[in-house]
């Protein structure tokens, strides 16, 4: 199969995913309403930390929330494309993964094409906002360069986490338990 | 009437079975470690090779994080809020409601149980490592020693009856997920758990004083560093009971009408 009919493929799949999700629209606002303030949380905890001391390790407020900002925001993309993956170790126990091994495409493909997890829209959200306030308040000048360079930073930041969170739930294939190891990726507590 | 030896099954029968899922703790102490890597790192940082800042000398700052990292360890052993809020959707709570205990307590006396096994087994020994091989402030007297243990266990019952009101909120609303997470934060942040509250901005400082977190974190950590001290303690410890006695009518409250609404519905 071709990648552009994979693309296509990908597509639809997730497209029913969020049409399935948006079926319960009360717990879709709730759960972007929690995670956005939840971020806010963080980033209030940031403030007051930086309101005695100035700077951390000569980074000013400013610049830690711009810091912040951009692992939030490539932390929101893994969520959507790997975090399901979580869910593997339960599917490898059950015996129900053998019905992504029966099918002609690409089993790693398809899991990864099974959700598609809206909810992380709210950190799009916390993090577009946060890089226009920052962006006002330290003047910056936004280049080709510049702008070239966050995106793929942010894109090295997905692809590394979402590469731990694959190897990590891979380790169900020998251990039937992959959760417990979550802890080391997901040092944070908010999801 | 208060029957202790039925509540002391839950502890007994909790201490066992946390020593049945031990890989939990380990992989929990891990995490708890990972957090306190990176709050001891923070406010290395912070203080920036200065000696003192705000009136509280390096050492002392280091102690506190490493103090509320183990209260928080010890706070977060229990059990977990989303399973009480899993059994209320599920409505596995009403099997509990028919059984001749009280259901707050219940939970209580378990929770006494994994956490005195995680305490015995994976806090207390590496804690102990750190305070031997690390540059830290021990308290001078056994005196102050008890009274910090005192404030803990006081800090544990507050935070107890106040998440276990929380976690009950699902009784009535269906979707708790906003409110959960701003409870959370306001708990992290006002509690003292990772920025003592005399850092705070002054007004916020205030805020902080009247509400209940402060006794869960600040108060005993501040003790063990000797931030509170003398007759100062006496008044901190009082101030805490108000707040476990407050905390716990709030549970007493919304549980009774969370429990009336099952009845109602058909119990």
């Amino acid at each position: 199969m071709s990648v552009v009919k994979y693309f296509d493929l990908y597509f639809k799949l997730i497209s029913a995913g969020v049409r399935a999700q948006l079926q319960y629209r009360f717990a879709f606002v709730m759960r972007i309403v929690g995670l956005i303030t939840s971020y806010t949380g963080t980033a209030v905890t940031m403030w007051i930390m930086l309101y005695q001391f100035q700077e951390l390790g000569s980074w000013t407020f400013y610049e830690m929330l711009f810091l912040f900002a951009v692992a939030v925001l490539s932390w929101g993309f893994c969520i959507i494309l790997f975090f399901h993956f979580r869910g593997l170790d339960t599917y490898i126990l059950n015996g129900t993964f053998d019905r992504f091994l029966v099918r002609p495409i690409n089993p790693f493909f398809h899991f990864m094409a099974m959700k598609f997890d809206v909810g992380a829209f709210g950190q799009f959200l916390f993090s577009i906002g946060i890089f226009i306030w920052v962006s006002f308040e330290l003047q910056l000048d936004w280049t080709i360069g510049k702008s070239l360079f966050l995106l793929l930073s942010v894109a090295g930041g997905i692809l590394i986490q979402g590469g731990l969170l694959v190897m990590i739930s891979a380790l169900a294939f020998w251990t039937t338990k992959s959760e417990q190891f979550y802890w080391v990726p997901c040092f944070r507590p908010e999801i | 009437m208060f029957r202790f030896r039925l509540y002391w099954t839950f502890t007994k029968k909790a201490f066992l079975r946390s020593a049945v899922y031990r890989f939990d703790v380990w992989s929990r102490l891990g995490s708890n470690l990972i957090f306190l890597l990176m709050w001891g790192s923070i406010w290395t940082a912070l203080y920036a090779g200065r000696e003192e800042a705000g009136g509280v000398s390096f050492e002392s700052m280091l102690t506190y994080i490493v103090v509320s990292q183990f209260l928080t360890g010890v706070n977060g052993a229990g059990t977990p809020l989303w399973e009480i809020q899993e059994k209320v959707r599920t409505g596995d709570i009403s099997l509990e409601l028919m059984r001749p205990f009280d259901v707050p307590l219940r939970y209580l006396f378990a929770d006494f149980g994994s956490v005195a096994f995680y305490i015995l087994t994976a806090l207390l020994p590496l804690y102990t490592v750190m305070f031997i091989f690390m540059d830290l402030t021990l308290p001078s007297g056994w005196e102050t020693w008890a009274l910090f243990i005192v404030s803990a266990f006081i800090g544990f019952l507050i935070r107890y009856c106040i998440e276990m009101s929380f976690g009950l909120l699902s009784f009535f609303l269906v979707e708790t997920g906003g409110i959960v997470d701003v409870f959370y934060f306001a708990m992290s942040l006002l509690s003292g758990s990772v920025i003592p509250l005399w850092f705070f901005p002054g007004w916020l400082e205030t805020m902080a004083l009247y509400l209940p977190f402060q006794g869960i974190y600040y108060i005993p950590n501040a003790i063990f560093i000797g931030k509170i001290s003398g007759s100062e303690i006496l008044l901190s410890l009082g101030v805490q009971l108000f707040w476990a006695v407050a905390s716990y009518l709030l549970l007493r409250f919304v549980w009774n009408r969370a429990s009336q609404k099952v009845v109602v519905q058909g119990g």
